[in-house]
C-alpha cells in the first residue's frame, strides 16, 4: 500500500504556549519499505506515528493510503480500516490485562467479527516463540514475552502495515535484541512495509530508510 | 473466546468489588421496585374484589324500567351483561333497617357475591321461595329453620309519581336458604333479601311491576357514552341511573361525575389511589439512588481501565464497540441482579404491605377491619406478573441510564492520550497561591475540583440517602392517623341514637378491665311554647323567640377533658358534683330589623332547672359550632335526672 503524507502539522495550544508538536511533515511509503525514525524524547516522532497510523488528526495537512483519504472518513471505517490494513505494537505493550495472551492476539479479528483463524495464530506463535504460553494473563508473562505477544496481535489479520511505537523501550537489551530480529524476519518473510520509531541508534541502522527528526522537523537521512 | 463482548464478563471477574457494588445497588432497587409493583397489584386487585363486594359485579343500574326498557337493553350488544332484578318492596325492621327484597332473573345473583354466602339451603329458585340472612331473621323474631313459611308485609314504592301511593301487600313465602348477615347496608338502612324469579308478576299489580337492570359495558373506554346514548335512547331519567362508584374507579373507567348519583358515593376507595401515587414516589426515589450508585462506581471503573480502552481503539475497535463493551458489563449483572431482586421483592411485597396498610384507616380500601385487610391482602397476593415485569423493565432502564455516560467516556476516549497516561486535562485556576496549611485537605480540595461532576453526584447520593430517610419518617408520622383524632376522647366512639346505653350499661363499661377510661355524653333539646319556656322541663329561664334550649350531660372524664383547663379547681369540682353549670349563650343577631338571641346569662348568677339551682360558673365565649338561637347549658348533673333520649360514649381500650 503507497502511503503519502502532506504537510502533517500538529500544533498544541495558541498564542504564546503553542507547542509545534509537527512542523509540515512531508512523507511517501512504498509497500515493503522497512522505514526507522529516530529522534530524542519530545522530538515528535510519536506524533507522527500516529498521525501517519490515523489514530490522531492533524491540525493541517493530508493522508491518503492507496489514495484513500484517511482524515475524512468517518470512525467507523477508519476503525475498520486500521483492524484490517494496520498492525500497532507500542512500547507499553497494552494488552489487555484481563485477557489471556491467546484471546489477546485474535482481539482485532474478533473486533471485525471475523472466526478466530487458529491456524495461522499456532504459526505466528510459533514463530515467536510463544506457543507455550498462550493461555497464560499477560503479568504472568516476561516482558519480551508480552511484547512478543503484541507483535502477533499486530499481525494476526494480516494487515500490510506494522507501527512500532519504540517496541524495544521497555526491554532489557537481550529481549530487545531478539524482538528486533524477530520484526525484521517477519518483516522480510511476509513482505510487510515496517515504520519503527526508535531513539536507538542502532535499531535505527537495521532498518532500510533513516528518518530523524528533531523539534517537529522531518528529515531524511540518504542510505548508504 | 467468540466473541468480543467477553472482554465485558471478564472486566466483571476481575474487579470484583466494583460488580459486587453495581450488582447489590441492581438487586435492592428491583426489589423495592418489585414490591411496590407487586403492591399495586395486589391493591388493584383488592380494589376490584372489594367494590364488587360492596356495590356488585356490575358498572350501572338503570331502574323504574318498563319490561320494554329492560328486553331492550338485555338485547344491546354494546353490553357484555344486562341483568334484570325486580325490587320487590321493603318492609320496616326498626327504626333504623328495612329489609329490601328483590328478585333476580337468571344468574343475577352472581354479581351480589356478599349477599348470597349461604350458611344454610339454598337459592331461590321459583317464585315465593325466599332467602334471608341471619340478621334480618334476628330482626324479624323468626323462630323457624329452612323450608317453613314465612310472612312478610311489604311496601313497594315507585319513583317520581309513577304511582302517588305506594302499594302494601302481605304475603307467605317459604324459606329455602338463609345467608350470611352482611352489614354494608346498614349504613344505607338496608337489608338485602332474596326472592325467587316469578315472585314479583305473582305479587305485584301490573301497574307496579317494573324493573332494575344491572349493566357491564363491552368496552370500557365507551361506558360513559354507551351510558349516555342509552339514556337518550329510551328517555331514561337522569335520576334512574346509578353508578357503582366504587367499581368503576377500581376499573379506570372514566364517567361523569356530574351526573353520577350513587349511595355509595359516600364510601371513601382514595387511599388505593393515593397508596398507588406514594409508592411511585418511592420507587422514583430509589431508582434515583440506585442509579447514582452504578453512575459513580461505573464511571470510577472505567477511568481506571481507560488505558485499555485506548489501545483497544488504536488496534481498531469501533466506538460503538466500547460502548458496548461497558454496557454488557451492566446488563450482564442486571441478568443476575434483576430476577434475584424480582424474587426477593415479591416476597417482601406482603409484608411491606402489610406493614404500609396498618398505618391507615382500614375504611380507606373499603374493609371493615385491618382484620379483613389483612385477609384481602393475602388473598389478592399471587404474582401479579405484569406488575412485576413492568419492575423489572423499569429498573433495566435505570440501569442502562445510569451506565450510559460511563459507557459513552470509554467510548469517546482518544487512544492517543488514554495511553499515554495523560488521561485527564486537568483546568487551574490561576487563582493567587495560597499558603497551604494542610497538604492533604487542599490536595483532597483539588480532587474535588477536578472532576466537579463525580464531586456533585457523590454529594447528590448523600444528600438522597438522608432524604428517603427523612421522608420515610415524615410519611410514617403523617400516616399515623391519631393526629387527626384530637377531637376524639377516645379510640372508639358509639354513637346510639335510638335505644340509648342505660346507666347499668356504662357503669359496666366503666369497670371492664379492658376498657381504660369512658367519656359519656347525653343531649336534649327543648323547644319553646308560647311563652318562651322551654317545654317538658322546669326551669326558671325564659329564653327569646326562635332560641331552643340544650343540655348537654358529661360524665367526669369528658367534664377533665373539656373544662380542666379553664375552670377553678373548686368549679371544676362543682361541676363535677352536679351543683354548677357551664353555659352558652345564643349569638345575638339582627334579621331584618328583629333581634335574636337576646338571652344571656351571666357567669356568677344562679339559674334552677329541674329544681336544682345551678350556679353559672363559665360563659364559654368561643363558639364551637355556630349554632342560631341556641342556649347551652352544660352539666355534671348526674345522668339519670334528665330525661334519656340519646348517649354518646367514647371508649379508651387499653391496647
Amino acid at each position: 500500500m503507497l502511503i503519502k503524507a502532506k504537510g502533517l502539522s500538529k500544533i498544541y495550544g495558541s498564542g504564546e504556549n503553542q507547542v509545534v508538536a509537527l512542523d509540515k511533515a512531508d512523507l511517501t511509503i512504498a509497500p515493503g519499505d522497512f522505514i526507522s525514525i529516530i529522534g530524542p524524547s519530545g522530538s515528535g516522532k510519536s506524533t507522527l506515528l500516529h498521525l501517519l497510523s490515523g489514530l490522531d488528526h492533524p491540525t493541517s495537512g493530508s493522508l491518503t493510503y492507496d489514495g484513500q483519504e484517511i482524515y475524512t472518513l468517518p470512525d467507523k471505517e477508519l476503525s475498520a480500516f486500521r483492524r484490517r490494513q494496520m498492525g500497532f505494537i507500542f512500547q507499553q505493550f497494552n494488552l489487555l490485562p484481563v485477557l489471556t495472551a491467546r484471546e489477546n492476539i485474535l482481539m482485532p479479528l474478533l473486533l471485525d467479527k471475523k472466526q478466530p483463524d487458529e491456524g495461522y495464530l499456532s504459526q505466528l506463535a510459533e514463530l515467536l516463540g510463544i506457543q507455550n504460553r498462550l493461555d497464560h494473563l499477560p503479568h504472568e508473562l516476561s516482558g519480551g514475552q508480552q511484547q512478543r505477544v503484541a507483535i502477533a496481535r499486530a499481525l494476526i489479520a494480516r494487515p500490510e502495515v506494522i507501527f512500532a511505537d519504540e517496541p524495544t523501550g521497555n526491554l532489557d537489551s537481550k529481549s530487545g535484541g531478539e524482538v528486533m530480529d524477530m520484526l525484521k524476519s517477519i518483516r522480510d518473510r511476509m513482505g510487510k512495509t515496517l515504520v519503527i520509531i526508535t531513539h536507538d541508534n542502532r535499531i535505527a541502522a537495521a532498518a532500510d530508510r533513516r528518518l530523524t527528526i528533531m523539534d517537529g522537523v522531518l528529515s531524511e537521512v540518504a542510505a548508504g | 473466546m467468540k466473541n468480543y463482548r467477553t472482554l465485558a464478563l471478564r472486566e466483571l471477574f476481575a474487579q470484583k468489588m466494583t460488580s459486587l457494588l453495581i450488582l447489590t445497588a441492581i438487586i435492592l432497587s428491583t426489589m423495592m421496585t418489585a414490591a411496590v409493583g407487586q403492591s399495586a397489584g395486589v391493591l388493584a386487585a383488592m380494589r376490584e374484589q372489594q367494590a364488587i363486594a360492596i356495590g356488585g359485579d356490575r358498572y350501572a343500574t338503570f331502574v323504574q324500567l318498563t319490561e320494554e326498557q329492560a328486553r331492550f337493553l338485555e338485547q344491546d350488544p354494546r353490553l357484555s351483561y344486562a341483568g334484570r332484578f325486580v325490587p320487590l318492596g321493603d318492609m320496616e325492621l326498626n327504626d333504623q333497617l328495612s329489609l329490601d327484597l328483590a328478585e333476580y332473573w337468571g344468574d343475577g345473583l352472581k354479581t351480589r357475591p356478599t349477599y348470597t354466602r349461604l350458611v344454610e339451603g339454598r337459592l331461590p329458585e321459583t317464585p315465593m321461595e325466599l332467602v334471608l340472612p341471619e340478621d334480618a331473621l334476628r330482626f324479624l323474631g323468626f323462630s323457624g329453620k329452612v323450608g317453613d313459611k314465612i310472612s312478610l308485609s311489604c311496601s313497594k314504592a315507585l319513583r317520581h309519581g309513577i304511582e302517588v301511593d305506594a302499594y302494601d301487600y302481605t304475603a307467605e313465602f317459604t324459606l329455602v336458604g338463609i345467608t350470611e348477615s352482611n352489614f354494608l347496608g346498614y349504613t344505607g338502612g338496608h337489608i338485602l333479601g332474596l326472592a325467587g324469579e316469578g315472585t314479583a308478576a305473582a305479587l305485584l299489580p301490573d301497574n307496579y311491576l317494573y324493573y332494575s337492570v344491572d349493566i357491564r359495558t363491552t368496552d370500557k373506554k365507551g361506558f360513559q357514552t354507551v351510558v349516555d346514548d342509552l339514556c337518550a335512547q329510551m328517555n331514561i331519567h337522569e335520576l334512574d341511573t346509578l353508578y357503582n362508584i366504587p367499581l368503576l374507579n377500581a376499573l379506570g373507567i372514566r364517567y361523569d361525575t356530574e351526573s353520577a348519583d350513587s349511595e355509595l358515593t359516600r364510601m371513601d376507595d382514595t387511599g388505593f389511589s393515593w397508596l398507588l401515587v406514594v409508592g411511585v414516589l418511592v420507587v422514583a426515589l430509589i431508582l434515583l439512588a440506585a442509579g447514582l450508585v452504578i453512575y459513580n462506581i461505573l464511571k470510577i471503573a472505567v477511568s481506571q481501565r481507560i488505558r485499555q480502552y485506548g489501545a483497544m481503539r488504536a488496534i481498531g475497535a469501533e466506538r460503538g464497540q466500547l460502548y458496548t463493551v461497558v454496557s454488557a458489563e451492566v446488563l450482564l449483572l442486571c441478568v443476575i441482579g434483576i430476577p434475584a431482586g424480582l424474587l426477593l421483592g415479591w416476597l417482601s411485597a406482603k409484608g411491606i404491605l402489610n406493614a404500609a396498610l396498618s398505618q391507615l384507616s382500614p375504611e380507606m380500601f373499603l374493609a371493615q377491619d385491618t382484620e379483613q385487610l389483612k385477609s384481602m391482602i393475602a388473598a389478592n397476593s399471587e404474582g401479579q406478573w405484569a406488575y412485576l415485569l413492568l419492575s423489572a423493565a423499569v429498573t433495566l432502564v435505570f440501569a442502562f441510564l445510569a451506565a450510559a455516560p460511563a459507557a459513552r467516556f470509554a467510548a469517546k476516549v482518544s487512544p492517543v492520550s488514554a495511553m499515554s497516561g495523560t488521561g485527564v486535562k486537568v483546568k487551574r485556576g490561576r487563582g493567587r497561591a495560597k499558603k497551604i496549611r494542610s497538604f492533604e485537605r487542599h490536595c483532597a480540595w483539588l480532587n474535588l475540583r477536578r472532576s466537579r461532576g463525580r464531586t456533585v453526584i457523590t454529594i447528590l447520593s448523600l444528600v438522597m440517602s438522608i432524604t428517603v430517610f427523612i421522608a420515610l419518617q415524615g410519611f410514617l408520622s403523617l400516616l399515623s392517623v391519631a393526629g387527626t383524632l384530637s377531637e376524639h376522647l377516645g379510640d372508639y366512639s358509639i354513637v346510639n341514637q335510638v335505644t340509648g346505653i342505660t346507666p347499668e350499661e356504662l357503669a359496666a363499661l366503666e369497670v371492664d378491665e379492658r376498657v381504660t377510661s369512658v367519656a359519656a355524653e347525653q343531649f336534649t333539646l327543648y323547644e319553646l311554647d308560647g311563652q318562651n319556656r322551654p317545654v317538658g322541663i322546669e326551669t326558671d329561664l325564659v329564653l327569646g323567640p326562635g332560641e331552643t334550649f340544650q343540655i348537654f350531660g358529661l360524665n367526669d372524664r369528658w367534664v377533665e377533658h373539656e373544662f380542666a383547663g379553664r375552670l377553678t379547681p373548686e368549679h371544676l369540682g362543682a361541676l363535677k358534683a352536679g351543683e354548677g353549670c357551664v353555659v352558652r349563650n345564643p349569638i345575638p343577631m339582627a334579621v331584618e330589623g328583629v333581634s335574636y338571641g337576646t338571652t344571656h346569662v351571666e357567669a356568677g348568677s344562679t339559674i334552677t332547672i329541674a329544681g336544682k339551682e345551678l350556679p353559672v360558673l363559665l360563659p364559654m365565649a368561643e363558639a364551637v359550632v355556630l349554632s342560631i338561637a341556641a342556649c347551652l347549658l352544660a352539666t355534671a348533673v348526674p345522668l339519670r335526672k334528665i330525661a334519656k333520649l340519646s348517649i354518646v360514649d367514647s371508649i379508651e381500650t387499653v391496647e
